[in-house]
């Protein structure tokens, strides 16, 4: 087993707690939330993330005190579930990563917009029609400079910005706000909309997950885990939820909004400078996360491809700088892709997909090693065994699936690309574990089977039994694509 | 046998084609690259279950296509 040098205390355990949860999300998931969802119902939003997280949190107070080794979530599903599950849950784990990354990098270019806008506002659709291209470079100057072994930003940012954030909520209280209304209307819809929120605002709270990441280097783990986890959840909810109170009262949510809110809100709040302040906070918080999700991608799909389930090539390193250079390479790709394709909406819920996914593992990994490894040594329990892990698969697959009964499409769209993805690392795995041919076998009878399908819709269409199923598209298209569907079906079947 | 490999790897080649045209257009009606959804605007009411259909079809033809690809270079 890995093991490296404890050297962080309590104290420091808390920043690094800090340091994950407090980020770029809070700049870009805010404003979706309050002018689309929710209005000041955000507010309240904020609580019940921050309640539902620490719910789940308590599950990682448990299993973090008890194995605090090397590989985080990894560890605990590979503890309770074994290797194809710690395999899934990995994926998931590495597409979150990827998906932060885009949000990041489309969180640096709205930043940056907004801060040209103050000092050069000539410049403003210049940077706006080049958005793209500065994502891209971005992307790409963050890979490479990980591929260099550049450190990333220190501790030394959670402090400044926690100091950024009090000065902001106390010149508001001094400033004086508009009233806000905390609790919405009891309509059906402003209910809705505030449930909605509280999902597309939860990643906000669970990247103080970071400190499990770390758990290696925590002394005396049994203790400072738990403790670390909770106070930095206890610290990060009235400070996040006093940063949208105060947002609420500075902009209403009726107005139209250019600018992000966090910006507008300092910029009336603190003036001219508060505005380019809480921008280049943006900016710093965008590149930091940037940085660190191309590191954390790395590392995942590294581990993954020292298991054997992923190509060995993902292990080169580059021979100067001794880092993984194919594997943040091949992060920035995907990185890239999502984040110029990719609207800050979809981006807010495809982030969070993965992470719920793996909570709800997380969870179940707690309930099966209570049953199954009893006498464990477990400095921490979690406290109303089993209710509170079972609320926590509960509250993550529900806020999972929740945003598309809400009618949100982005979610949607969000939840079908991950899908996608799922499905494309789930046939990587069976290329790998299971072998070709069996796959070959698999794919052959479903090719046939969609083939000749494909083929009767089209005798069935053109018969008038059914209506078209794609009235865009004339039926040889689908005759033709059903035809070769089943010929090589055929094909692989009798390989 | 020489007939056998070019036919699988002829039609390995059609069906890795058509995979990546279904996903292309699945990418394009989703992100409505090229103003497909607006050009297709009435025929788009079941956006989604099109799109769907579309990425689960385009993968299934593409694993197939390459496997068989790499089959038609393998055969003796």
């Amino acid at each position: 087993m890995l093991e490296e040098k404890r050297e962080l205390g309590l104290f420091n355990t808390v920043l690094l707690g800090l340091s994950g949860a407090i980020g770029f999300e809070i700049f870009v998931l805010l404003d979706y939330a309050y002018f689309h969802l929710a209005g000041s119902g955000v507010i309240l939003a904020l609580l019940f993330a921050g309640i539902i997280n620490l719910l789940i949190m308590l599950s990682y107070c448990e299993l973090g005190a008890a194995m605090p080794y090397v590989g985080g979530e990894y560890t605990y599903i590979k503890n309770a579930y074994g290797g194809f599950i710690a395999f899934v849950s990995g994926c998931f784990r590495w597409l979150a990563s990827i998906f932060g990354a885009a949000l990041a990098a489309v969180c640096f270019t709205q930043q940056f917009t907004y801060f040209f806008s103050l000092i050069l506002p000539f410049m403003q659709g210049f940077i706006a029609a080049f958005k793209p291209l500065i994502i891209v470079l971005i992307v790409f100057i963050f890979a490479i400079s990980d591929i260099k072994g550049v450190k990333k930003l220190g501790d030394v940012v959670v402090f400044a910005f926690i100091a950024l954030f009090i000065v902001f909520i106390t010149a508001g209280v001094f400033h004086g706000t508009a009233q806000v209304n905390v609790i919405p209307s009891s309509q059906p819809q402003s209910l809705l909309g505030v449930f909605a929120a509280t999902v597309y605002t939860f990643p906000m709270f669970f990247g103080m997950r970071a400190l499990i990441a770390r758990a290696v280097k925590v002394k005396n783990p049994e203790e400072n885990i738990p403790k670390g986890i909770l106070l930095s959840a206890f610290l990060i909810i009235p400070l996040y939820i006093g940063l949208a109170y105060i947002g609420a009262g500075a902009v209403s949510p009726g107005e139209t909004h250019p600018s992000p809110l966090l910006n507008l809100a300092a910029e009336r709040i603190l003036g001219w400078g508060g505005g380019i302040l809480f921008a280049f906070a943006g900016m710093v918080a965008s590149l930091s996360a940037l940085g660190t999700s191309l590191s954390v991608q790395s590392s995942i799909i590294r581990g993954m491809s020292r298991d054997r389930y992923l190509p060995k090539i993902l292990l080169r390193t580059h021979k100067n700088f001794g880092t993984p250079y194919i594997a943040i390479l091949t992060g920035a790709i995907f990185v890239t892709f999502f984040s110029v394709i990719g609207a800050v909406e979809f981006l807010g819920y495809a982030a969070s997909f993965g992470s719920l996914i793996v909570f709800a593992f997380v969870n179940l990994s707690l309930l099966k090693l209570r049953k199954e490894k009893p006498h464990m040594e477990r400095p921490f329990k979690t406290p109303f065994y089993p209710f509170t892990p079972i609320a926590g698969v509960f509250m993550s697959l529900l806020m999972l699936v929740s945003p598309m009964f809400l009618g949100d499409v982005n979610a949607f769209g969000a939840l079908t690309s991950g899908v996608g993805l799922t499905a494309l690392a789930l046939t990587t795995y069976y290329l790998r574990m299971v072998g070709r041919y069996r796959l070959q076998i698999a794919v052959g009878g479903a090719c046939l089977g969609a083939g000749i399908l494909s083929i009767l819709a089209v005798f069935l269409t053109l018969t008038g039994v059914i209506p078209p199923i794609f009235p865009y598209l004339p039926n040889f298209i689908i005759l033709f694509f059903g035809i070769i569907l089943a010929a090589a079906g055929f094909l692989n079947l009798t390989a | 046998m020489k007939i056998k490999r070019i036919v699988k790897a002829a039609i390995g080649i059609i069906q890795s084609l058509t995979a990546f045209s279904a996903l292309f257009f699945a990418c394009c009606l989703h992100f409505n690259l090229f103003n497909v959804q607006t050009s297709l605007g009435s025929a788009l009411q079941l956006l989604y279950l099109h799109v769907t259909i579309l990425l689960i079809f385009g993968f299934l033809s593409l694993i197939n296509g390459v496997i068989l690809i790499f089959d038609s270079f393998e055969v003796k």
